[in-house]
């Protein structure tokens, strides 16, 4: 009996025990990042692979790492060639060649333009 | 004796009088009340309207002639509670108590709690109706048990019975869950009602309150139930939950006979993408006989197999009849996967000229520029809808780099309908060639204004902006905006003439449209033209002088802001953030904003949402976060306004901001809302 008492105080304790793991693990969910922190920006000419939601996919993949900020794009809804988008960074987490490198990954085709040289907006 | 003949001689006559008097006295009164009632129905409705703020019991005795009209008492905000609670608990008259719980609920004020709770009890079913469904609008979880109370009571209607689910499920109440789970499982008799529909819906409210399985489990359950509607909505559920665990239960629905049951069951499959699915669609395909049906097993089988998809559309595409081979073609031309070039250039042989155009269009939105060169070939075909479908899909496909082929072919002396359209493809691709076409549509309100207005404004020709001005004056309050863009000459003047004259002919509409443009225009020697209208007892036409005073640099216009924005009726917030998003000037902002952080914070819900929502419009970065913990929150209500609120704003920035929340929310509820707000939304 009293054997049974402790595997219950026992479970009891591990149920907690991995309850706060899985509490612990869960990463938090998005959070504003302080006006202080330093932010870059990659602009570049994109093509990526047709589908009807090319432009939400390249954002979700890229959002995963929390150094992207904003990713934001021209007009063009519902287009997936010749897109002009523009990344906003935190350099301090993440270098520009990284972001570049996953974009990359998420487009066929890449024109990264020089820094300053594209303003998305004026452009479209 | 002569003294008793004398007084007997006015016996008669004070004795008739004295037997009269109560005539008499009703006589007087009815005199009085004629006095009274030369006054006009319009003229008590004023009379009562006036006492409202001041008077709480100026409602008890009113009848349906004194009554002010519903918007009228709206007007006053929350300054009409108390009155409104005292009529629901003591006007005699139904129809005035249902008028007063129903405005109750509108207000949103929750002040009035304990009042609708005791008229939970009222005598008329209808009144008591409109009572659970205020109660609903001011979520509150002492309302649990006063409803539980009347939902066991055997001889309340059906109708206040399934109401009171739907009020529970907004409480956000672990008790109120524990009911609705368990009235979801019970077995109705055979002559009882079938309230599990509406306790599945009102328990979807609550689902932030359940575990993840928990609910999965009662989706499961519904979606196996011999009641239709109950399945429909489970089916509806199912989609948004996502589990694989509703596969099993979805499949055999792509059988049922009603085709919402079996549409949105085939949705579902489609959004779950578990591979389970997709023998069942495979062979649900050649059996589709519409084209609902066909477009969402497509989409399905496209997300969970796309050379299974491939492979049984390209049996469709080559069909015996016609109907579903131009589906088919449709079909491929929305999945916009380049496996389907191959497939729709084999449809431009197609016998039917309805196919070979359904197979152009589709060509178009691939975006592969790879099928031009056989597009081309049709430009000149003899039917017009086969050369017109090329023409745009070869322009699209160039990036609108062939205009000149929209222009010569389809614009120039081509019949109206065909030169609208190509007027505003040519309008949005900003080809001035077409502006002489577009400005004369705009004026006769033949194109959507949408569509064109970014060409209209960034027109460089003076007429432009002059002829926008012309038509606004003769009524156009659409162009407001555009002009306060534009500005072309005389704007402010016209504008200021316009708020007198539409004044005085009673059209309020078009003083609030010039004042906003007033405010637009930013010239503070304005102000005084519109300031007499901050008096007004419209509260509207006083919140849009405000803000446009406010814009002006009138400090003291704040304050009124302010001011309306706590005592609005709730379901006039939404309004307000509309208006107050217009606020453009950083100045402004910054004053309102330290106020608008402190609502956000407050336990009135509504404002604070209300606040949040104009902060999302001014400054989408910072203000989203407040809304993504209002999506997250224990409060229906609260996830309830934040979801309105996102949903209403349509800007890409909005956009974007919710597609990073959304790939890094955990949260399992919050996540599934923002999948939900982003499929509504354009690119998703």
């Amino acid at each position: 009996m009293r054997c049974a008492v402790g595997t219950i105080v026992l479970m009891g304790l591990l149920a907690t025990a991995c309850g706060s793991a899985n509490v612990a693990q869960r990463p938090p969910p998005d959070l504003p990042v302080p006006a202080s922190e330093p932010r870059e920006r990659v602009a570049a000419r994109v093509d990526m692979v047709p589908s009807r939601d090319c432009e939400e996919a390249f954002d979700l993949a890229l959002y995963a790492n929390r150094a992207i900020e904003l990713i934001a794009w021209d007009s063009r809804v519902g287009t997936c060639i010749d897109r002009h988008v523009s990344i906003q960074f935190l350099p301090r987490k993440i270098s520009r060649s990284q972001v570049v490198d996953a974009v990359n990954q998420r487009a066929t085709r890449v024109t990264v333009y020089r820094e300053g040289a594209f303003n998305h907006d004026a452009k479209r | 004796m002569h003294r008793d003949r004398r007084s007997s001689r006015w016996l008669g006559p004070l004795l008739l009088l004295l037997g009269l008097s109560p005539a008499g006295l009703v006589l007087w009164h009815a005199n009085t009340g004629e006095a009274m009632a030369s006054e006009t129905e319009e003229d008590m409705r004023r009379r009562v309207l006036a006492s409202i703020p001041n008077d709480a019991s100026v409602l008890i005795n009113v009848t349906g002639r004194e009554m002010p009209a519903s918007p009228d008492i709206l007007n006053l905000g929350k300054r009409g509670t108390r009155a409104l609670e005292r009529c629901l608990s003591d006007n005699v008259d139904g129809d005035i108590r249902t008028t007063c719980a129903i405005l109750l609920g509108r207000l949103g004020d929750r002040r009035a709690l304990g009042t609708l709770q005791s008229a939970l009890a009222d005598w008329e079913p209808g009144v008591r109706h409109w009572v659970i469904q205020a109660l609903q609008e001011i979520p509150d979880r002492t309302s649990v048990d006063p409803l539980l109370k009347l939902y066991a009571r055997k001889d309340e209607t059906a109708s206040n019975r399934a109401a009171i689910l739907h009020t529970l499920g907004s409480l956000s109440d672990p008790k109120a869950v524990q009911v609705l789970r368990r009235e979801l499982r019970a077995t109705p008799e055979k002559n009882e009602t079938d309230f599990r529909e509406h306790a599945f819906r009102a328990l979807w409210t609550s689902r932030h309150m359940m575990a993840p399985t928990t609910l999965a489990g009662d989706v499961a359950t519904a979606l196996r139930s011999e009641n239709k509607r109950l399945v429909l909505a489970a089916t509806e559920a199912s989609a948004e939950l996502r589990s694989p665990t509703h596969v099993g239960a979805l499949i055999p629905l792509l059988e049922d006979p009603n085709p919402d049951i079996r549409n949105k069951a085939v949705y579902a499959l489609g959004r779950i993408g578990d591979g389970r699915a997709t023998r069942a669609l495979l062979d649900r395909l050649p059996q589709v006989r519409e084209a609902r049906t066909l477009n969402n097993i497509a989409f399905a089988l496209e997300r969970l197999d796309r050379p299974a998809f491939f492979e049984a559309i390209s049996k469709l595409i080559e069909h015996k009849q016609a109907i579903i081979r131009l589906n088919a073609a449709f079909v491929i031309g929305d999945v916009q996967r380049k496996e389907g070039r191959v497939l729709l250039e084999k449809s431009l042989n197609d016998p039917s000229d309805y196919v070979k155009t359904s197979a152009i269009v589709a060509l178009g939105k691939l975006g592969d520029a790879g099928a031009i060169p056989v597009l081309e070939s049709y430009v000149d075909d003899p039917n017009l809808s086969i050369r017109q479908e090329a023409i745009y899909a070869i322009n699209a496909l160039t990036g609108n780099r062939r205009l000149d082929l929209v222009y010569e072919k389809l614009f120039v002396s081509k019949p109206y309908p065909i030169q609208h359209r190509a007027a505003l493809v040519l309008g949005k691709a900003g080809d001035p060639r077409a502006r002489s076409f577009l400005l004369a549509c705009v004026e006769h309100d033949a194109c959507p204004l949408g569509e064109i207005d970014t060409f209209l404004r960034r027109s460089t020709d003076p007429s432009v902006s002059q002829r926008m001005l012309l038509a606004w004056g003769q009524g156009r309050n659409d162009l407001a905006d555009m002009l306060a863009d534009m500005r072309p000459p005389g704007t402010l003047g016209l504008a200021l003439g316009m708020v007198d004259a539409a004044h005085v002919r009673g059209d309020v509409e078009q003083v609030k449209n010039a004042i906003d443009l007033v405010g637009d225009l930013g010239e503070a020697s304005a102000s005084n033209r519109v300031a007499r209208h901050m008096s007004s007892t419209d509260t509207w036409l006083r919140l849009h002088t405000a803000v446009a005073l406010s814009r002006l640099g009138d400090v003291a216009a704040d304050t009124r802001i302010l001011g309306d924005l706590d005592n609005l009726a709730a379901d006039w917030l939404p309004g307000l953030v509309r208006l107050l998003s217009r606020v453009r000037e950083p100045e402004v902002r910054a004053r309102l904003l330290p106020a608008l952080l402190e609502r956000e914070k407050g336990a009135d819900v509504d404002v604070a949402l209300a606040s949040a929502a104009v902060r999302l419009a001014w400054d989408p970065d910072a203000g989203v976060f407040r809304m993504l913990d209002a999506l997250s929150s224990s409060s229906a209500r609260e996830r309830g306004l934040a979801e309105r609120y996102l949903h209403r704003d349509r800007s890409p920035r909005v956009t974007w901001l919710l597609r990073r929340a959304f790939a890094r929310e955990t949260r399992p509820h919050t996540k599934d809302m923002l999948r939900k707000l982003l499929d509504a939304r354009p690119g998703s």
